[in-house]
């Protein structure tokens, strides 16, 4: 079995409660995101010079924790191993004891998963809240979704129920790391690599 | 006008419950009853909490703790999750799931301490209680002897707001038996929309015993699933109204359900355009009046202008028609003539008024940031002109082009006073000053009159005699406030008075932070956090927080952290040194016997809710039902289906077009201002129109975010960071002023300068910057860099209303 991701940006409002949720749950100091989401924003609004406005603007968010790809970036990376993908369930994890903290992971990651706790020279990220799963409950952003933007669950069944699209701006081709992810495109949603808008909130993520 | 205050605690046993029947469903799991204290639990264990923080969503916190400490917050985990039958889980915004590191902050108040250096100069030491209370008992007893009562003011405060039990109710009971206190009416937030719609409609809903009825408010958002046509004005519900049960969440399901097409007349393209999509129609700030005269220019001259029911329903119209058309001034109000002061291309203006003429059942609506301007009054009745022109005011999918609402809980909240009588007579109600003035009734009160300043007195003959203040502001105590140096306009000149020892001779604050205006204090009083505390809350659903109606009992998490008590409990103290001790708590009544004396009284209004005792209440968690229809829909109904046996509140009974209200404020308009009974758009100073300000090119508005709805959460190191501080910058003003995404630059006006990040957005409309308000004054030099908005806005009144006037600002903008 393969767990994963479903990310509706169609009615995610870059609130944030998924990224402060998991910073609790997980104690994450500032500066750690587990998960990250990025307001993508183009277009423009201009004065026509006689004082009146035309505008093309559009904007939209994306929700990214890790996306435990079939093809992960990280693992190969890994030094040592301690970035593993586990056979039962497919989450990618880390063997804190073997890890040496020497961030060749989070270079590899095209998504920015994996996240440095610089305090104990241990790198971390999210594990789909294994504890959560084992008590049967979903991991703490999907619960905490004021939208009831985002799901997990076996990827199969989620891909049955909300299509396979794994990309849209500024997000990486799905080609390189096969992420278990799966998007549901906003209504101005730009196709990977388009250079029609950017990401106007780097400090945020 | 009636005089009305607005606080909940006027509320009321009165409101005797409208609801009947009971359906709990969702509250399917009552635990064993204790008919004990709650008290923290010992271990592992879980309690309920809230977030009470002033956005009015009072969202349910589950917090788990172990072994004293607060380990997380986790949401309500509700079986069920079902919008469409009222029975969905109500999921804390990104504030309430911070909460526990607003309880562990490097800002917490820890124990009692006295200034020993310059007001704001957050100097002080610690001292211990006796000492503390004992000082503030001996400078009232002062204040009193010497000045008499109207010198003591408490501002407006948010830091309870959504209590019932908390440091505002304590403060109140305390100072009005002391001997009382000069005190406040209207507030910061919406009294420019308020007065407006008031002098339209009248107050619709009695204001017995119901202080959020006479907001105006509206049509449920539900009633959208009857529209064909949705108009915001600046309504942004995704924002200002993000988690829980909230208006964002039910506007994402209503348009989700009913497709209907949306204009967003907004200077941002904000979040609830973005997600719940549409069209944006970007605007300038304040020209909202102006846009509307136009759209009322086209529905008059194309017909779609009802005349038979204006004729019937409204007074003043033949003067509006003459107004808009040109035959009064020569100006006809044309799209054409707008454009360029709205920034809105006429033929867009004639879309947007085509599709109001057309469409079956539009609903028009605003947010409070389109009066929240120096003409804001004029905006928000010109924008409730909109529906009453086609005859759309009542009926289904309709709305009457105010600010949403459903029915809500009946207040109860006792704690001010021991009966209702009491409560009704209290001392501190019978001089009050509009709730944004309190700078000017610090430097010359006794110069504020009911003409001139909206002072208002209970006593009629003091009404009539036009009588000043007797004293100017001496004394200010802050419950949980941050209104004194941070959320009040000019917060340069609050400084500059606050240090002036000829006007001010005591700041008491009674606060859990040490917050911008904390650091004025004379002597500071720490409370307990809110998971610390015991309450009855419950949601404010007339006040646009969805159709969601919820309640739900508080117990402490922890203990009292530090030298920290409840507020009840410091006012008791300060009680006893004044000598009425026994008074203030009734004969001995503790916080818990006031808290389930508050829950009784709940109960009797609202029998629909489960539990006979407090601790029983606590133990089913957050109950819930339908809210229903706002009875201000079911006024006007009643007055269309008949309108001469229920005439509104207005001096002709009729919607004033023409506002007589208005007509009688003529004479309190002050240099620019105009105060016109019709709803016409005017350049008031600072405005787009302003060409004395050019030195200042850009306007500055600023908004409630999602990081904070007032300041209660400026200190939170996670919402700092996922939430940046930013102004929005269009790269046109961007690009003149030499500034990149993510640098910081200065925002200069004429009252102050600030440090903020840069965010460079097409979100923006040119010539025009936003920052979200509520971070925390801190100044280095001449520049704030906390980046506090009030550090540029004005403390001038608006013209009506006397209210804060927080987006009219010009400003410029350079690298820091």
């Amino acid at each position: 079995m393969q767990l994963g991701f479903y990310v509706d940006t169609a009615i995610c409002s870059g609130c944030k409660a998924c990224m402060v949720s998991c910073k609790d749950k997980n104690d994450l100091n500032v500066g750690r995101n587990f998960r990250r989401v990025y307001e993508y924003a183009g277009g423009s609004c201009t004065d026509n010079g006689n004082g009146v406005f035309s505008q093309s603007v559009f904007a939209y968010y994306t929700s990214i924790s890790c996306n435990h790809c079939d093809s992960p970036a990280c693992t190969k990376a890994c030094p040592t191993g301690a970035m593993h993908k586990r056979i039962e369930d497919g989450l990618v994890m880390i063997h804190e004891e073997i890890c040496i903290g020497c961030s060749s992971c989070a270079q590899a990651c095209p998504y920015d998963a994996p996240q440095l706790d610089e305090a104990r020279g241990k790198m971390t990220k999210c594990d789909g809240c294994i504890d959560r799963l084992n008590a049967g409950k979903q991991p703490m952003c999907v619960d905490s979704c004021i939208h009831r933007a985002l799901d997990f669950g076996p990827i199969d069944e989620l891909r049955a129920k909300y299509g396979d699209t794994a990309e849209i701006a500024p997000l990486p081709s799905a080609s390189i790391t096969k992420p278990n992810l799966i998007i549901r495109v906003h209504p101005d949603g730009q196709p990977v690599g388009s250079g029609a808008g950017s990401v106007v909130n780097p400090n945020e993520v | 006008m009636e005089r009305r205050t607005f606080l909940k605690f006027t509320a009321a046993a009165a409101a005797v419950a409208t609801v009947t029947g009971c359906d709990s469903s969702s509250a399917n799991n009552p635990l064993p009853t204790p008919d004990k204290p709650v008290l923290p639990p010992i271990g592992e264990g879980i309690t309920w909490g809230s977030c009470a923080t002033n956005c009015w969503q009072a969202c349910p916190l589950k917090v788990h703790s172990k072994d004293g400490v607060i380990t997380r917050i986790e949401t309500e985990g509700k079986a069920t999750d079902d919008w469409d039958n009222f029975d969905h889980e109500i999921r804390p915004c990104p504030r309430g799931r911070s909460m526990r590191q607003k309880v562990y902050n490097h800002d917490r108040l820890k124990y009692p301490m006295k200034r020993v250096g310059r007001r704001g100069s957050n100097e002080f030491v610690r001292i211990s209680w006796e000492e503390a209370v004992s000082s503030v008992a001996t400078a009232m007893q002062k204040t009193y002897a010497e000045y008499g009562k109207n010198a003591i003011f408490m501002p407006l405060g948010g830091g309870s707001h959504d209590l019932n039990t908390g440091v505002t109710q304590s403060s109140v009971r305390l100072l009005n038996m002391a001997g009382g206190c000069l005190f406040f009416h209207n507030d910061y937030s919406a009294s420019q929309y308020r007065e407006g719609s008031a002098g339209m409609y009248g107050y619709l809903a009695s204001n017995a015993g119901d202080t959020v009825g006479f907001w105006n408010t509206g049509s449920s958002l539900r009633s959208l699933e009857d529209s064909d046509l949705m108009q915001c004005f600046g309504y942004n519900p995704m924002e200002a109204r993000l988690g829980g049960a909230g208006s964002g969440y039910e506007y994402l399901n209503v348009k989700k359900k009913n497709n209907f097409k949306t204009y967003y007349i907004d200077p941002r393209f904000t979040d609830t355009a973005v997600t719940a999509t549409d069209e944006w129609v970007p605007i300038r700030p304040g020209t909202d009046a102006a846009l509307c005269e136009a759209i009322a220019y086209v529905l008059i001259e194309d017909g779609y202008a009802d005349i038979s029911f204006l004729e019937q329903y409204t007074y003043g119209y033949d003067k509006y028609e003459a107004y808009i058309t040109g035959a009064a001034d020569d100006i006809a109000k044309t799209p054409e003539r707008a454009e360029s002061i709205c920034g809105i291309p006429a033929e867009k203006i004639r879309e947007i008024a085509q599709a109001i003429g057309t469409a079956s059942a539009p609903f028009v609506t605003q947010g409070f940031g389109p009066q929240r301007q120096g003409n804001g009054e004029n905006n928000a009745r010109a924008v409730m002109m909109l529906p009453l022109l086609v005859g759309k005011i009542s009926g289904a999918g309709t709305n009457h082009g105010g600010t949403p609402g459903n029915d809500g809980l009946s207040h109860y909240a006792m704690m001010p006073a021991d009966t209702l009588k009491d409560l009704m007579n209290m001392k501190i109600m019978d001089v009050t000053i509009p709730a944004a003035s309190h700078l000017d009734a610090i430097e010359f009160g006794t110069q504020m009159k009911p003409s001139t300043h909206d002072v208002r007195y209970s006593d009629p003959d003091l009404m009539a005699a036009d009588t000043p203040l007797e004293t100017n502001v001496r004394f200010l105590w802050l419950a949980s406030s941050n209104m004194l140096a941070n959320q009040n306009g000019d917060i340069n000149r609050a400084d500059r008075l606050l240090n002036d020892e000829n006007l001010i001779d005591f700041v008491v604050v009674v606060e859990q932070h040490m917050t911008a205006s904390a650091k004025y204090a004379d002597i500071i009083l720490p409370e307990v956090s809110w998971l610390e505390m015991y309450d009855v809350i419950q949601s404010y659903n007339k006040m646009d927080c969805g159709s969601l109606m919820y309640a739900y009992g508080i117990t402490p998490a922890v203990d009292p952290m530090f030298e920290c008590k409840p507020a009840y409990d410091i006012c008791h103290m300060i009680a006893n040194q004044l000598g009425i001790g026994s008074k203030f708590t009734n004969g001995g009544m503790t916080y818990l016997d006031q808290v389930r004396k508050v829950f009784s009284e709940f109960k009797k209004s609202n029998p629909w809710i489960q539990g006979d005792t407090f601790e029983e209440f606590v133990s089913y968690g957050p109950q819930r039902r339908p809210a229903g229809e706002h009875p201000n829909v079911g006024k006007i109904r009643d007055f269309i289906t008949n309108p001469i046996e229920n005439p509104l509140g207005t001096p002709s009974g009729k919607v004033e077009i023409y506002s007589q209200y208005f007509e009688s404020k003529q004479s309190q308009a002050e240099g620019t201002d105009e105060i016109n009974p019709l709803p016409v758009y005017f350049a008031c100073d600072e405005s787009y129109e302003d060409t004395t300000a050019s030195e200042f090119p850009l306007q500055c508005i600023n908004y409630h975010g999602k990081h904070s709805a007032h300041s209660i959460h400026a200190s939170t190191p996670w919402l700092n960071e996922v939430l940046e501080h930013h102004l929005w910058l269009n790269p046109i003003d961007a690009g003149a002023a030499g500034v990149i995404n993510g640098q910081k630059v200065i925002v200069e006006s004429r009252r102050g300068k600030l440090e903020i990040t840069a965010r460079i957005t097409p979100r923006i409309v040119p010539g025009v910057v936003a920052m979200p308000q509520g971070q925390w004054r801190r100044m280095k030099g001449d520049i704030d860099v906390g980046g506090c908005a009030n550090t540029l806005t004005d403390s001038k009144p608006s013209p009506v209303a006397k209210s804060f006037r927080s987006n009219t600002n010009r400003v410029r903008v350079y690298s820091a």
